[in-house]
């Protein structure tokens, strides 16, 4: 083994070992000395544009930016050297006015300890108080409010680009860039449009990198510093990707989501993942209710359980349905309530699809962002996974071959080189004999120009719908083992589910049981039955028509695992405490049993949610 | 195209043009085109058919012929003795008649512009060799003086490092600003790692009131095809690209018209010359913004993005277009190369100063009587320029600066003419050598008001990225408003001062690094013109309009 290579170099008189290739900043960064810098970002790429991060390196004849600056050998740097601090205020200065920062009427502004700008927060520790320069008061920077969930302030602008480069590296969409030059910069969007008009699709990335209060959130915009919430690391249970996310909450409320950088979706986030979930929502439910003289009426859980468990008695068969949302523990607590104490097999998912899984190496979401040649076979990755999406669009833009197989059109149609319908790619067997030893004949052309399209590549990864026939899936099946495949499931957390045996299906029962959790119907409507119980957060129109209401958690109160799209299970952790009238799932079907009279264990409920993970 | 084949078009070419009597050359460049010398042209070529003198007379469009003040200008030269020609200025199409019938006879008096002027004489022209004299338009004049002579010999004599010794015993420095060694960078692009490496020629040229660049392109071009493919064989590329202005119209489609008749002739594209050298040119128009001609920006220009430079290192010699090794010269830079190879390094290095070698092409423009283009040997003194060669200072004004570098460069005082126009005398007072822009003004020019004209070019032509840049300019821009119209203060100067140092220090690139130059400069030797507008609220020069009434201090 050759040891890894290193350079040798000196910072602020601390010698330092640094990898080959790193800059200035970054070897200075992992040694724990922090270079100040406002346009570098440690997930973009490094553009040295705003002259804050300038040091002195002997024997360079100026400043040079640390953050563009590649290490060498023996380099000796000096980060605040007076030279090096000289020249940062100045630039501070410059960028303070530059533009009108009014800091207190900031939603970013605080105190040397508090502030969250990052423009601020150097200004405390090099003690601005002033600047020398003519402020730019005058004039009016104009203010986009066009887009749902953020505005966009253009007299806090420090034109750093930390959007526009996350909107090109990070989303791959390409929305944000720079019109005009010298004093007249301005960040726009497209052809200079209003946001609210432009191809931005709301993700929200260039909001997480924002140094300053240019990008604000609107709903948890003046709602607590960074120095007064929690951040919480957890899952998004938005979609099946099960993007890493970071809660931030205060008070038990949650203010805002950002992306996880060390999670597989590396901080990006869709706009349902980071805005959706702070949006308001329908009305909870507090307590059970129970259905008199035709109206919901709110009562004790004693009483709605009991009465409910009178009618599962009676019934002859219980139907359950369950949502693809809820976590393992819910759904195996479920599950086992109808097997065990109910003695039924009738219950499933209430949607959802899943695809099957292992039809080769499984693929990991970096493995799609790094690919050479992406093949997406049914689905709409850009629609229901759209982390997924992105990522795409970021192989594309490094030059991946995107093939598109499906029959409906799709938004990734216009980044496709080779566009199929699935017939294209079916096999069709012979005889069943050699269907068994799998060769296969095949029905159309694109079987051949997928197959050459895999095998050229290096890094090649199929993403594949639910659905298709099984003569699709054993020419999946055949394609060379580089491949990686990365199932399209819908419905957060339906591998989990599925591996609870529980599917979309038809149920059959005159009573019915439907746990929804924070899930809503979006038009959906549940199957009419002589009794129906809906456990769910908020009210809507499948609690309208239930028998019984009980109360449920919603994501952010919940605890457990869920599956993702990788097959791997993820923590779901709990960021709020529920209110007290709201009990865990599993907990009420504790109690549910209790009075049909067949005592669920706890442990019984756990052993099978743990053989799942 | 075999040496053969090369030698035999310049044969047949001479042998065509000592068939005429006489030539005369109209200038078609940009310059005089724009006091419509076509129209001159048209009417000379009817002249000379009305009256039956097609074989004995050629009537041809050429480059700048220099004068560019004084045009439309026409040479009439009679092919027996060629330095009998006569140089006509200010043509209309009424004059053919009197210059075909001149012909034989004494030369037209009214019209003569006499060349035995110092504006002639006191000129050295190698880059402008050919300009005035050959048509642009046909490459086959281009090869009967020589052209080609030099890839030539390159390809087939020489091997890669000795051109690359050849050019840098010249002491060719880059003729684009900044004034580094060429041999040098073209042997850094030649030990760049990979395969695939880039020429550019960059003729951006966005100095205001700099022509230098188009005149050679549009006069000359293929001396500038042949430069790039002796780079090209020298530092182991095979495509070239040109980033010109998409301003000069003209120059484009001359480049254009000039890749087509080098690529029919063998001279660009597979295997020139027969062995297995391969060269490509392509054309890129640039979006007209003067930061594009940085080569960082004009790389990522190139690669389709949004012309901003960014930090060096990595330098494009390392990791230019596409993170290959690149080497980008300028046009007068390339334009040089050529007969540096026909001629040898050591005839060039005989030119010039120590440090300085050759000419340098100047756009001579301002309160001068003779304006227009000249090319004079390194190390010149600034007062030849000005007095002989400019014919001094018109309307019985004094001279008060010379401006050279543009918008990156200083205002030279009178108290310094006698200095020697060379890259370490310029620096040494504050200027640079820049692109050749000269700008010579008289006491009726104030230096504030200078100052803040290139500062508003600065601050309106600033990438806008970097902050130093973007706002320093935009700022110090401000303080020259205030100076000028007579609301300054001594803090203003100080916040100037300071400003000049912090974007000198700080900036990303060139642009931000230079911009306080004018500045500087007019700070070092006029701050009594500061002085007069901040204290006493007066514009010696009487051009600035001050508000502030005197009585306020
Ligand atoms: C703001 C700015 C503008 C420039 N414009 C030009 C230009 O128009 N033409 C040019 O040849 N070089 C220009 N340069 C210099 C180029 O960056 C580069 O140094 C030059 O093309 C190298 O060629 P040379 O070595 O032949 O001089 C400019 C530099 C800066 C900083
Ligand atoms: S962005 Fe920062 S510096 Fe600007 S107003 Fe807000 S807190 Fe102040
Ligand atoms: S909006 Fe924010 S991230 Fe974008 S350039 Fe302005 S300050 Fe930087
Ligand atoms: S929200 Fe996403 S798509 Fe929209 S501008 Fe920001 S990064 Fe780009």
């Amino acid at each position: 083994m050759v040891a890894a290579p290193v350079v040798n170099i000196t910072v602020n008189g601390k010698a330092i070992s640094a990898r080959p290739g790193q800059t200035v900043l970054q070897a200075a960064a992992d040694a724990g000395i922090e270079i100040p810098a406002l346009c570098n970002h440690p997930h973009l790429r490094p553009e040295g544009s705003c002259r804050v991060c300038l040091v002195e390196i002997e024997k360079q004849r100026t400043l040079q930016p640390a953050c563009t600056f590649p290490v060498a050998d023996g380099m000796v740097v000096q980060t605040e050297s007076a030279k090096a601090v000289e020249s940062r205020k100045m630039v501070l200065q410059m960028i303070f006015s530059e533009r009108s920062h009014y800091c207190m009427y900031c939603q970013m502004s605080g105190t040397a300890q508090s502030t969250d700008c990052e423009l601020q927060k150097l200004g405390y520790r090099y003690g601005l108080n002033h600047w020398s320069y003519g402020p730019n008061y005058a004039k009016n920077w104009p203010i986009d409010a066009t887009r749902t969930h953020f505005v966009m302030d253009h007299a806090r602008c420090i034109l750093c680009r930390r959007c526009v480069r996350a909107c090109q590296q990070i989303a791959a969409n390409h929305t944000l860039g720079v019109q005009q030059r010298g004093f007249k910069t301005m960040i726009c969007a497209d052809d200079n449009v209003q946001f609210g008009e432009s191809s931005c699709v709301s993700c929200g990335t260039c909001l997480q990198v924002c140094p300053t209060g240019a990008l604000a959130d609107r709903r948890s915009a003046y709602r607590g510093h960074e120095s007064e919430v929690t951040r919480t690391k957890a899952v998004c249970l938005g979609c099946s990707v099960g993007c890493g996310i970071e809660a931030i909450t205060r008070d038990n409320q949650l203010l805002r989501v950002e992306g996880d950088w060390k999670a597989g979706n590396e901080g990006m986030l869709c706009s349902v993942g980071r805005f959706d979930v702070v949006e308001p929502k329908p009305v909870r439910i507090m307590w059970p209710m129970v259905r008199t003289d035709g109206r919901l009426v709110e009562t004790s859980w004693d009483k709605a359980l009991t009465f409910a468990a009178g009618k599962f008695r009676q019934a002859h068969r219980v139907a359950g349905l369950a949502s693809p949302r809820l976590p393992n523990e819910a759904l195996a607590a479920f599950a086992c309530f109808f097997h065990e104490v109910l003695m039924s097999n009738e219950v499933g998912l209430l949607y959802g699809e899943d695809p099957p899984l292992e039809l080769g190496q499984p693929a990991v979401l970096h493995d799609v962002a790094a690919s050479d040649c992406i093949v997406i076979i049914a689905g709409n990755p850009m629609k229901q996974q759209k982390v997924v999406g992105h990522l795409i669009k970021r192989a594309y833009d490094n030059d991946a071959r995107i093939i598109v197989v499906n029959d409906r059109p799709t938004e990734l149609d216009s980044y496709a080189h080779l566009r199929l319908q699935l017939q294209d790619v079916s096999y069709h067997g012979e005889s069943p004999f050699e269907q068994l030893k799998n060769t296969y004949h095949l029905r159309g052309t694109g079987v051949s120009q997928l197959k050459a399209a895999v095998e050229a590549a290096q890094r090649p990864v199929v993403l594949y719908g639910g659905g298709l026939t099984t003569t699709v899936y054993a020419a999946l099946r055949a394609l060379p083992a580089k491949v990686h495949f990365l199932p399209l499931i819908n419905g957060t957390n339906a591998a989990g589910a599925a591996r609870l045996g529980l599917r979309p299906r038809p149920v059959h029962g005159e009573a019915l049981y439907v746990m929804v959790g924070d899930d809503l119907p979006d038009g959906m409507v549940l199957p009419h039955r002589q009794f129906t119980l809906v456990q769910s957060a908020y009210r809507s129109a499948w609690t309208e028509s239930a028998d019984v209401v009980l109360p449920a958690m919603i994501w952010a109160e919940m605890k457990g695992h869920m599956i993702n799209i990788e097959g791997r299970s993820l923590p779901v952790a709990p960021l709020l405490v529920a209110p007290k009238s709201v009990h865990a799932c599993w907990e009420t079907l504790l109690q549910l049993s209790m009075r049909i009279g067949y005592s669920l264990s706890f442990d019984e409920i756990s052993d099978i949610s743990k053989a799942v993970v | 195209m075999t040496p053969e084949e090369l030698s035999k078009i310049a044969t047949i070419e001479q042998e065509e043009q000592q068939q005429h009597k006489h030539v005369i050359q109209v200038c078609v460049a940009a310059g005089c085109l724009s006091s419509h010398s076509d129209q001159v042209k048209d009417a000379l070529d009817k002249e000379v058919s009305k009256r039956g003198l097609e074989n004995t007379c050629h009537v041809k469009g050429v480059g700048c012929l220099g004068l560019c003040a004084a045009g439309p200008l026409v040479r009439v030269q009679p092919t027996a003795k060629p330095d009998a020609a006569v140089m006509y200025q200010a043509v209309t199409a009424n004059d053919a008649a009197d210059i075909v019938s001149s012909l034989e006879g004494p030369p037209v008096k009214r019209l003569v512009c006499p060349t035995n002027v110092p504006f002639f004489t006191r000129q050295k022209k190698i880059v402008l060799e050919n300009s005035g004299i050959i048509d642009p338009d046909r490459i086959e004049e281009y090869i009967a003086v020589n052209g080609y002579a030099g890839l030539l010999q390159v390809v087939s004599t020489m091997r890669p490092s000795e051109v690359i010794d050849e050019v840098m015993r010249s002491g060719l420095r880059g003729r684009g600003g900044a004034g580094f060694s060429t041999g040098l960078k073209w042997s850094t692009v030649a030990k760049g790692r990979g395969s695939t490496k880039y020429v550019i020629c960059n003729a951006d040229e966005g100095d205001p009131g700099a022509f230098m660049d188009r005149s050679v392109l549009e006069s000359d071009p293929h001396r500038v095809l042949e430069g790039m493919a002796i780079a090209a064989y020298a530092v182991g590329a095979s495509q070239g690209y040109i980033y010109v202005r998409a301003e000069y119209p003209l120059a484009v489609k001359r480049l254009k018209a000039a890749i087509r008749q080098a690529e029919r002739a063998g001279l660009l594209g597979n295997n020139i010359f027969g062995i297995t050298f391969n060269f490509s040119i392509d054309i890129r128009l640039g979006a007209g913004a003067f930061v594009c001609g940085e080569e960082t920006a004009l790389i990522a220009s190139i690669e389709g993005k949004r012309g901003t430079p960014r930090p060096r290192p990595p330098y494009p010699a390392e990791s230019g277009l596409w993170g290959c090794p690149t080497l980008i010269n300028n046009v007068e830079t390339f334009a040089n190369v050529p007969p540096i190879i026909r001629n040898g390094s050591a005839w060039f290095a005989g030119i010039g100063t120590e440090k300085s070698k050759g000419t340098k092409v100047f756009a001579l423009a301002g309160r001068v009587t003779n304006t227009g283009l000249i090319e004079v040997p390194m190390g010149i003194p600034l007062r030849e320029i000005v007095y002989d060669i400019g014919g001094g200072i018109p309307d019985g004004k004094k001279l008060k600066a010379v401006q050279t570098g543009g918008p990156s460069g200083g205002c030279i005082p009178e108290q310094h003419l006698d200095m020697p126009v060379d890259y370490e005398s310029l620096a040494k007072v504050g200027s640079i050598m820049g692109s050749g822009g000269m700008i010579i003004m008289d006491d009726t020019s104030c230096m504030v008001d200078v100052a803040k004209f290139f500062m508003e070019f600065c601050r309106s032509e600033s990438c806008g990225k970097c902050v130093p840049c973007r706002v320093g300019t935009a700022q110090m821009h401000d303080l020259l408003c205030r100076i000028t119209d007579g609301s300054g203060t001594a803090d203003d100067l100080t916040l100037l001062i300071e400003l000049c140092d912090v974007l000198r220090a700080t900036s990303l690139c060139g642009l931000g690094q230079t911009a306080p130059n004018p500045v500087l400069t007019t700070l070092q030797f006029f701050k009594h013109e500061y002085d007069a507008h901040i204290q006493k609220k007066t514009c010696p020069a009487g051009s600035c309009t001050i508000h502030a009434p005197a009585e306020v201090i």
